[in-house]
């Protein structure tokens, strides 16, 4: 079994070598720590169905279109485009701090309009 | 030719493969098996073709016979079973020893198997035919022994199997070795014996022996040594303590406790040695033996490797007798072949397997590996020269047997235990000396009281020297892997390239030499080919969500793009003596995905068959954080082992609420239940409920959630409860009133709805009023207990929901 021509030596050592080079690339992917679960914190804001005089003046960020939204404070055309934007790329909004992802909505402008809007 | 049993062997057992794993028509088989026996008949002779004729005429033969065995007959006591449990009569003959051993509840329960001949439901008697697993809870007046033919009452069910993609499926195994019912007798259902069947004399003395020796190890052993020697002495594992086999399981040396060749070589020694110190001639020495050893057999449960070991030592026994060398190989086919034809379905028992390719690759790779290596050219005059060749010869048995059977070993247990090749060496030279002490604490008790009270404190110490070293085995760094099941391809590779250690380094044939080298390079390139594929497509857009199959709980897994992997909840559990969801499903099914580590596991509340297999989970594998609802748990044991493992582990305890959120690329999980509240109690109401969104899709896992729960969801949330697959609340169960319920439900308008329960369970889920409400807005519904587990697969694009188990 120890008798092998030098080529046939070589081969068999570079071969042995990528198997182990490969299990060595599949075992790192697999124990290697990556770096821990963030979790975020949000208020799910909370409404009543009975508080219809209140809804009145909400407004959905859902289902609203491009001039209704321009009614928020704050809000001219290009951040409304921009709302509906993300919501057709990203889907329904599910809560309301979602609405800070938009970009150009920041913090200080979420403050402003927060108490004007729902998600439903 | 020098091995013929082996030759035939081969094409008998492909027969087999092929039956199981195809319809081929028995009858058809039967006719090309006698054409190619005709044939080989008309040619006979040493050619070729003579040859390859009779070999594919036992390969059909195989294919047939196989076949044959697996149609039960029409009065099959199997016919007579639904799909949910039937109250009927029994009668039939106790086929086996009955065990008796007691539940977690303090209760005695006998099991047994029962070869039954008749059945009566309402009316009357019918004949019915095959073996029936008894579990018997009922008062007995007189111990049930086998032999006894009786009458017994209660409920017949087929067995029941949690179906999870390749895990051990219990159904199954029974189905292998013929037992296709299961009967439970509850307390105060009847039991009574008639007149004594004519049992086999052979097995009647055995079990008498048997109870003996029982009743000997149970006066004078304690807990654990007395789970333990009553394992390799007579074969019973009821006593035997999990936490003891864990250890063994992981040093690879569980075979010492499973009664193998080696208990049995060392009894037949014994008494060949005490029969030739009274001078009986040689040759009734050898029959006397192995009449014992038939006897023995039964002794000791008649498990398939001691059936094998000693039918080994009867062949080699004859051949001896016939003044002829018999080859060790050959006497090995021949046992082989022996128990599959008396029951094809042996080859795919796990114990078979194990016992027969450990014993080939100790016959086959032992003195290739002395030679090899120089220990055949140890001289053996001295004292020292013996001690030594003896020692490295055991060596290379444990090189030999484990380099045979780690893959198989991999496959159905997970576990690679390189510490065996060194646990080995002192676990069987112990076993050898407990063996030893327990026969002579046995003739001892039969002498006096004290001599046995010596007798079972030395074998006493012995093991747990034993049991203190093997902790150490099992604890030492490196000891054992986890891995998954080793696919096909890479056992046949590996295969091929150990044979290749026993084939010549060259073979001449007319037109063209084999060179050993070349087919080693060729399965080296092979497997570089595999690892380098599988490095390649790593990357992965796809999420799977994974509802187990856990019986009566939850467990679902969410495999995150990206590689991140959670754990909502894990079954029922947290003794180590009795099942355990996180043990036997949950991490078998991770480690089988190659899983090694979790990033989170969610705990949806406190209840004991979501929580119980979580503990097994936080001891067995890396945890990044444990998430639950926080709530208030008074007085429950499994909650506070919980927080105590949490607290030792040192894992990150969060708790979640509505409106947190885990995110990933292009998706999240939100919490949508429990609400932003102080000092909530743990309970149903109190679920953590998540919604899981990736791009289009999204998958509602709603914990026990229920009534109040349902309505506070639906109100906050409407239509934004919506998703595209729902594990419905509570198993199915009862959740509340009905308008509640139906106003959740429409608001999620899910189109698959997937329920967790089991076939069998005390609450009789999923409830009928529940499945109306779900019903009505048409879902295609999936339930663990008939499809196994249920798959979500989900791409940027696009879904699908697969189920282990096609509805039948």
């Amino acid at each position: 079994m120890i008798n092998l021509e030098r080529s046939e030596k070589v081969i068999i050592g570079i071969l042995i070598a990528a198997l182990v080079l490969g299990c060595g690339v599949i075992l790192y992917r697999k124990y290697a720590p990556i770096g821990d679960l963030r979790i975020e914190s949000s208020t799910v804001n909370k409404h009543t169905p009975r508080d219809i005089t209140k809804k009145v003046r909400m407004i959905n960020i859902n289902e609203a279109s491009v001039e209704t939204l321009m009614g928020l404070k704050g809000i001219g055309k290009v951040l409304a485009g921009r709302i509906v934007e993300y919501r057709t790329k990203n889907g329904s909004f599910i809560t309301v701090d979602d609405l800070k992802k938009v970009p150009g909505i920041g913090a200080s402008l979420f403050e402003k309009i927060k108490d004007s809007i729902i998600l439903e | 030719m020098k091995r013929p049993i082996l030759y035939i062997l081969i094409p008998f057992i492909l027969g087999i493969v092929i039956a199981h794993s195809s319809n081929f028509q028995p009858f058809l088989a039967l006719v090309v098996c006698i054409i190619a026996l005709t044939l080989a008949a008309i040619y006979a002779g040493k050619n070729f073709f003579s040859h390859a004729a009779l070999y594919l005429a036992v390969f059909f033969f195989g294919i047939f016979y196989s076949q044959n065995f697996g149609t039960l007959p029409g009065d099959h006591i199997s016919s007579f079973l639904r799909s949910s449990p039937r109250h009927i009569f029994l009668k039939g003959v106790v086929a086996d020893d009955p065990q008796a051993s007691l539940t977690p509840y303090h209760k005695t329960k006998v099991r047994f198997l029962l070869n039954a001949d008749a059945i009566k439901e309402s009316d009357d008697w019918r004949h019915a035919r095959g073996l029936v697993d008894v579990n018997l809870y009922a008062s007995l007046r007189e111990p049930l022994r086998y032999g006894r033919h009786i009458v017994l009452e209660g409920m017949i069910a087929r067995p029941v199997g949690l179906k999870n993609p390749g895990l051990f499926d219990y159904a199954n195994y029974l189905a292998i070795k013929d037992v296709y019912a299961v009967l439970r007798v509850n307390e105060g259902g009847m039991v009574e014996a008639t007149d004594e069947a004519a049992p086999n004399p052979v097995k009647s003395t055995a079990y008498r022996i048997r109870s003996w020796m029982r009743t000997a190890l149970d006066t004078y052993f304690k807990e654990p040594y007395r789970g333990f020697i009553k394992a390799t002495m007579i074969g019973e594992r009821a006593d035997l303590r999990y936490s003891l086999s864990s250890d063994f399981i992981k040093t690879g040396t569980i075979h010492a406790i499973a009664i193998s060749g080696l208990n049995v070589g060392l009894i037949a020694g014994m008494f060949l040695a005490l029969l030739a110190a009274v001078r009986v001639p040689q040759k009734v020495r050898l029959v006397l033996v192995a009449i014992a050893m038939v006897l023995y057999i039964f002794i000791a449960g008649a498990s398939p490797p001691i059936v094998r070991a000693v039918i080994i030592y009867i062949v080699v026994v004859a051949g001896y007798c016939i003044d002829r060398q018999s080859d060790m190989l050959n006497s090995l086919a021949l046992a082989a072949f022996g128990m599959l034809l008396a029951n094809p379905k042996a080859l795919y028992d796990p114990s078979f397997q194990l016992s027969f390719i450990s014993i080939a690759s100790m016959i086959l790779f032992v003195p290739k590996i002395n030679s090899m290596t120089g220990i055949d050219a140890i001289e053996r005059d001295s004292f020292t020269g013996k001690a030594s060749y003896y020692i490295a010869s055991g060596i290379s048995v444990s090189v030999a047997a484990w380099a045979g059977t780690w893959p198989v070993v991999a496959h159905y247990f997970n576990i690679v235990s390189p510490v065996s090749l060194l646990a080995n060496l002192v676990v069987v030279p112990a076993l050898f000396v407990l063996t030893a002490g327990s026969f002579l604490f046995l003739a001892a008790g039969a002498v006096s009281v004290a001599a046995a009270a010596v007798a079972a404190h030395t074998v006493t110490l012995i093991s747990a020297a034993l049991f203190t070293a093997n902790h150490w085995f099992a604890a030492a760094p490196l000891a054992y892997f986890r891995v998954a099941s080793p696919s096909v391809i890479i056992t046949a590779l590996y295969y091929a390239a150990i044979a290749l250690m026993l084939v010549p380094a060259k073979i001449e044939f007319k037109r063209f030499t084999f060179r050993r080298v070349h087919a080693i390079i060729a399965i080296l390139i092979i497997a570089n080919a595999i690892v380098w594929h599988r490095v390649a497509s790593e990357n992965n857009s796809t999420m799977r969500i994974t509802f187990l199959d856990v019986g009566q709980g939850d467990s679902a897994l969410i495999e995150l793009p990206g590689g991140r992997n959670i754990l909502v909840d894990a079954g029922s559990g947290g003794d180590e003596e009795q099942f355990d969801s996180g043990r036997a499903v949950v991490a078998p099914y991770l480690w089988n995905r190659g899983i090694v580590r979790l990033d989170a596991i969610i705990v949806s509340h406190f209840h004991e068959d979501h929580l119980g297999g979580i503990i097994y989970m936080l001891e067995n594998f890396k945890v990044g954080a444990v998430l639950d609802s926080g709530a208030y748990c008074p007085k429950s044991d499994i909650y506070r082992r919980y927080r105590a493992v949490i607290k030792d582990r040192g894992i990150r305890h969060i708790a979640i609420r509505e409106g947190d959120r885990i995110d990933f690329a292009h998706g999240r999980i939100i919490v949508m239940n429990p609400e932003k509240r102080k000092d909530i109690v743990d309970g149903n109401e109190n679920s953590v409920v998540l919604k899981v969104v990736y791009n289009n899709f999204s998958a509602l896992l709603c914990g026990d959630a229920s009534g109040s729960a349902l309505e506070r969801m639906t109100d906050l949330y409407g239509k934004q409860l919506h998703a595209d697959v729902i594990k419905v609340p509570h198993h199915g169960g009862n959740i509340g009133d009905e308008i509640i319920v139906k106003n959740f439900f429409d608001n999620v308008g899910a189109r698959y709805a997937i329920i967790s329960v089991a076939m069998m369970n005390k609450y009789k889920a999923p409830s009928p009023k529940t499945m109306r409400i779900i019903s009505s807005s048409n879902p295609i519904i999936y339930t663990t207990k008939d499809n196994g587990a249920v798959t979500a697969y989900v791409t940027l694009k696009t879904y699908g929901v697969k189920t282990y188990i096609q509805e039948n």
